[in-house]
């Protein structure tokens, strides 16, 4: 478990001075001495507890996942550059969209403008990252914190459908009453409840950290997040009203029960978030830039919470596949960039790691349009503190006779990786084996070692990372695909 | 039992886009029966009458026509008055079709593509849903948006194939057995059914090119079909027992805000038949029991599209089409109309109440409610007429009761009557107060609530 937290204090009204004027004087104080003293983080945290009470103590791990959304063509992220029989069977499947030149010089910088299939960045002599992500392949070679693990995905319904492959990794789960809580959503019920930030969204509501008892905030931007009010009669009264239409124990019926508690919490998020003060956004608003980077913000300002989510889409490349991904991984590696700018050399750096995934891969061969179709197995990067770098899992084979329907098959289920977060995040893999719940057939799911210490340790008994043999890879299951009614339905 | 007033409020939120008084006072004249009869029975407003600008206006204008179409319809000057064209049950079930057969703006969509498209989805009342589908599946917006133009006999593309059956006819598993509906397998062989359409740069039409299309034997959806193209496809579709559940379930869904059972969807079926008949459909759910029950009534969340739309005919705000800054506050609160996330359209429920899109939606209630004001509450342009209608005829103590009755938010709780009371009465009352409380009522939870 992670050190305990108190939960934010909120301040009091006094009297004569309404509970939101006094919130303004007081962060406004603090964000002008932080900036003063140019956002030392011992500062900001020192503000963070001034303001609004709770911090996370050093030394608690915090998990950014970002989510390539579209389906990620990891092929042509993690390339098979120098793999015996895997590059030419990748060359010769997407002769039009295959990258075939590799640099060794480093440092690795970023492309040449206009280039969208730039040479490729050696990982290890086999394997390379595609050129626009120099960061990444940078960090490998020189931090040694950045961890692939191969292969990842699911071999229980085989799912190619985007909003399914969503649904069951939010949910880490394919059917019953996980579906109803997210993966992250339930290690908060059991590790952070009664925080006031303590899961953030950074892309809107997100399922991964729907919870019984730990609700969730969406953040976009710092900047405004709160009620507004213009040009209204008596303003502090007018703020303090809204906020009064808020009842986090509304019983009120079905959606005004809903919206009378989620004003609450809307109301409450902002009184804690006045005081945080921002660092650098290095991005426009929505970019995976702005969303690290507000993460970040939260991060040293010591806000206790374990858990974000940020998003980067457009992965749907079924056409013009180079310029696509080129692009988008061009933001990703941007957003990289600057996250751990804001981060290497604080305190918290070794406790922040970033997991960055996708719904699925895309199919090995190439279609008409210089694009990919929807595929199955993908891959996993962690990126960070406490990362033990190198290569994980087992590359799926490319041989057509292995492949199903074109698609890469799994060798590591994704719900291996999140007990390898949670282990980290929670430090006991006995909670992490509560809040995950077991494999279809009721073994708990293994730590893939990532990281260094000593979570990976006492693992409940039988479990065991999916297909890390190499041989047993499980039977798909269709037979699961009659417990994913009540999902399709909620989804409507 | 809810009230009649509660009911007939009902209506207008899941049929139309809310009520004004005026709509609640003539609901509650004529009855639930006669009103729903109505709205069924309201004149389509054709596309060339629904003053949609030119293609070369851009996104944002034609965003903003629509939500005006929405709140007050074709002739509207933004007076609140009901104009005798007014379709709002046109109007909600053509943004149910934009969630449900589902084009954007993005890459090379552009405009007119999505103009297009919005045109057959404006016409959907008078046709069938499968000639709708027969229609947009080869139309500029859905041919480019999935990337069906580059689906080639020698190369198939699935994108347009698999949507086809996942989103927009068959589900991924049946509603009432939970059977997969199809597999890989079929995706790739309707994909080869529909291949062969191409996108004409020049004057941006589709057309069918035979020498792209795979001709050759297919077997998809549980029967060999032979040298299959679209037709064959389609035929095979409405033929699946998922064709009778799926989008029916779907449409359920948007109007009771409940799940369809079994029981409902074996009912339902008949309505929908082999062609998908909407506007009987659609008549068949709303005449159920379950639809004017307590068990529907606020059951639901407002997108941020139906909060906009409720406030405006709330208020008789008219600046839908000519704000300059409502597509910038519609994108902050991730509802552009025209800009969907992805092909499953937009997020749905609870995730509207999300803490960042409550804060967005303070700013766009305040931008609407306030207008014509200044920082110290002299009036410096024109005042919304309710903020005059509320002015004139309340007092302070009367204040709070009188704009929920005008909002149709019934029944209220306490907890919001006392603290819309509170600010009525906190100081002087003058139009900006009013102005204020009810922006203060767009923030409650009643509101948000549909």
């Amino acid at each position: 478990m992670p050190p305990s937290m108190r939960p934010p204090t909120r301040p009091s009204t006094g009297a004569g001075l309404t509970r939101r004027s006094f919130l303004r004087g007081v962060g406004g104080v603090l964000a002008a001495g932080a900036a003063a003293r140019c956002l030392d983080p011992f500062v900001l945290g020192a503000a963070a507890e001034e303001s609004f009470g709770a911090t996370l103590p050093v030394g608690t791990p915090v998990l950014v996942l970002v989510e390539l959304t579209g389906g990620c063509d990891i092929l042509n992220t993690v390339v098979p550059f120098g793999v015996p029989t895997t590059t030419g069977l990748y060359r010769s499947a997407r002769p039009g969209i295959g990258l075939t030149q590799l640099t060794t010089t480093r440092p690795y910088g970023l492309p040449t403008p206009g280039d969208y299939s730039p040479p490729c960045l050696d990982l290890d002599g086999q394997w390379a990252l595609h050129g626009a992500l120099p960061f990444l392949a940078n960090r490998w070679h020189d931090v040694g914190d950045v961890a692939l693990v191969q292969g990842t995905g699911e071999n229980v319904v085989r799912d190619m459908s985007h909003f399914a492959a969503w649904a069951f990794r939010w949910a880490g789960a394919f059917g019953g009453t996980l579906m109803s809580t997210g993966w992250l959503g339930r290690y908060n019920d059991l590790a952070n409840t009664g925080q006031a930030l303590g899961a953030v969204s950074l892309t809107g509501a997100h399922q991964a950290l729907a919870s019984q008892h730990a609700p969730s905030v969406a953040i976009a931007d710092l900047d405004g997040f709160g009620f507004q009010a213009q040009n209204v009669p008596d303003r502090d009264r007018f703020l303090d009203d809204v906020g009064a239409f808020g009842d986090p124990a509304s019983t009120a019926v079905h959606k005004v029960g809903v919206a009378s508690r989620a004003l609450a919490l809307a109301d409450q998020a902002a009184t804690v978030a006045a005081g945080v003060p921002r660092l650098a956004a290095g991005g426009s608003s929505g970019s995976l830039p702005h969303q690290l980077s507000t993460a970040a913000s939260l991060i040293q300002a010591g806000i206790p919470c374990q858990t974000y989510v940020a998003s980067l889409g457009g992965f749907d490349t079924h056409g013009s596949e180079p310029y696509n991904l080129w692009e988008r991984l061009t933001e990703l590696n941007a957003g990289l960039a600057h996250f751990f700018s804001l981060l290497d050399g604080t305190p918290r750096a070794a406790d922040v790691f970033v997991l960055i995934h996708s719904e699925f891969g895309r199919q090995v061969g190439q279609n008409a349009g210089q694009g990919t179709d929807h595929g199955q197995a993908s891959g996993t990067i962690f990126v960070g503190g406490g990362v033990r770098g190198g290569r994980y899992g087992e590359a799926p084979s490319l041989a057509v006779a292995d492949r199903d329907s074109d698609a890469m098959v799994a060798t590591v289920d994704f719900r291996s990786v999140y007990a390898t977060a949670l282990n980290r995040l929670g430090g006991d893999p006995n909670l992490t084996d509560e809040a995950q719940g077991r494999d279809e057939s009721g073994q708990p799911f293994a730590d893939l070692g990532v990281f260094a210490g000593p979570p990976a340790a006492g693992l409940p008994e039988g479990a065991q990372a999916r297909g890390a043999d190499g041989v047993s890879i499980p039977p798909a299951r269709p037979d699961v695909a009659g417990d994913l009614r009540p999902y399709v339905v909620a989804q409507v | 039992m809810a009230s009649l007033e509660a009911q007939v409020a009902h209506i207008w939120r899941r049929l139309g886009f809310g009520p004004t008084r005026k709509d609640i006072n003539a609901g509650k004249g004529m009855g639930t029966a006669a009103l729903v009869d109505s709205l069924f029975r309201r004149p389509r407003v054709d596309f060339a009458a629904a003053g949609f600008p030119p293609a070369s206006a851009g996104e944002d204008a034609h965003a903003g026509r629509q939500l005006e179409l929405m709140a007050f319809g074709p002739t509207a000057t933004g007076s609140g008055t009901l104009s005798p064209a007014y379709n709002p049950f046109q109007e909600r079930v053509t943004w149910i079709l934009q969630g449900l057969v589902v084009v954007g703006i993005a890459d090379s969509v552009y405009v007119a593509d999505l103009r297009d498209h919005v045109k057959h989805l404006r016409g959907a009342l008078g046709a069938t849903y499968r000639s709708l589908l027969r229609t947009v599946v080869t139309r500029p917006g859905m041919v480019k948006y999935l990337t069906a133009d580059r689906n080639t006999k020698d190369h198939p593309n699935q994108n347009l194939g698999r949507e086809l059956l996942e989103l927009f006819s068959l589900g991924r598993v049946d509603p009432k057995t939970g059977a997969a509906n199809y597999t890989q397998q079929d995706v790739i062989e309707v994909s080869r059914a529909l291949s062969g359409w191409r996108y004409d740069w020049g004057d941006g039409s589709t057309w069918f090119d035979p020498s792209q299309w795979d001709g050759g034997n297919k077997t998809f959806l549980g029967a060999p079909r032979g040298a299959a193209g679209l037709d064959e496809v389609m035929a095979a579709i409405v033929a699946h027992p998922s064709w009778r559940r799926h989008v029916p379930a779907r449409l359920y869904k948007e109007l009771t805000g409940l799940d369809a059972t079994p029981a409902v969807l074996d009912a339902l079926a008949p309505s929908w038949g082999a062609d998908g008949n909407l506007k009987r459909l659609l008549k068949a759910i709303v005449k159920r029991p379950e639809f004017l029950s307590d068990q529907c009534l606020l059951n639901k969340t407002k997108t941020p599209v139906e909060r906009v739309v409720a406030a405006a005919r709330l208020l008789g705000w008219p600046g839908l089409a000519t704000d300059v800054n409502l597509p910038w506050l519609m994108t902050r609160m991730a509802q552009d109309p025209w800009s969907p996330p992805n092909v499953s359209g937009w997020p749905k429920g609870d995730q509207w109440l999300n803490t960042t899109n409550l804060h967005s939606w303070s700013d766009v209630a305040n931008l609407m409610a306030l207008r014509g004001f200044r920082w110290d509450g002299a009036a410096t342009g024109p005042v919304n007429p309710m903020v005059t209608k509320v002015h004139t005829r309340a007092t302070p103590a009367t204040a709070a009761a009188f704009v929920c009755k005008q909002a149709g938010l019934t029944p209220v709780s306490p907890r919001t009557l006392d603290t819309l009371h509170d600010y009525a009465t906190a100081g002087s009352w003058t139009p900006a107060r009013a102005a204020g409380l009810l922006n203060l009522v767009l923030l409650s939870p009643e509101f948000l609530a549909n």
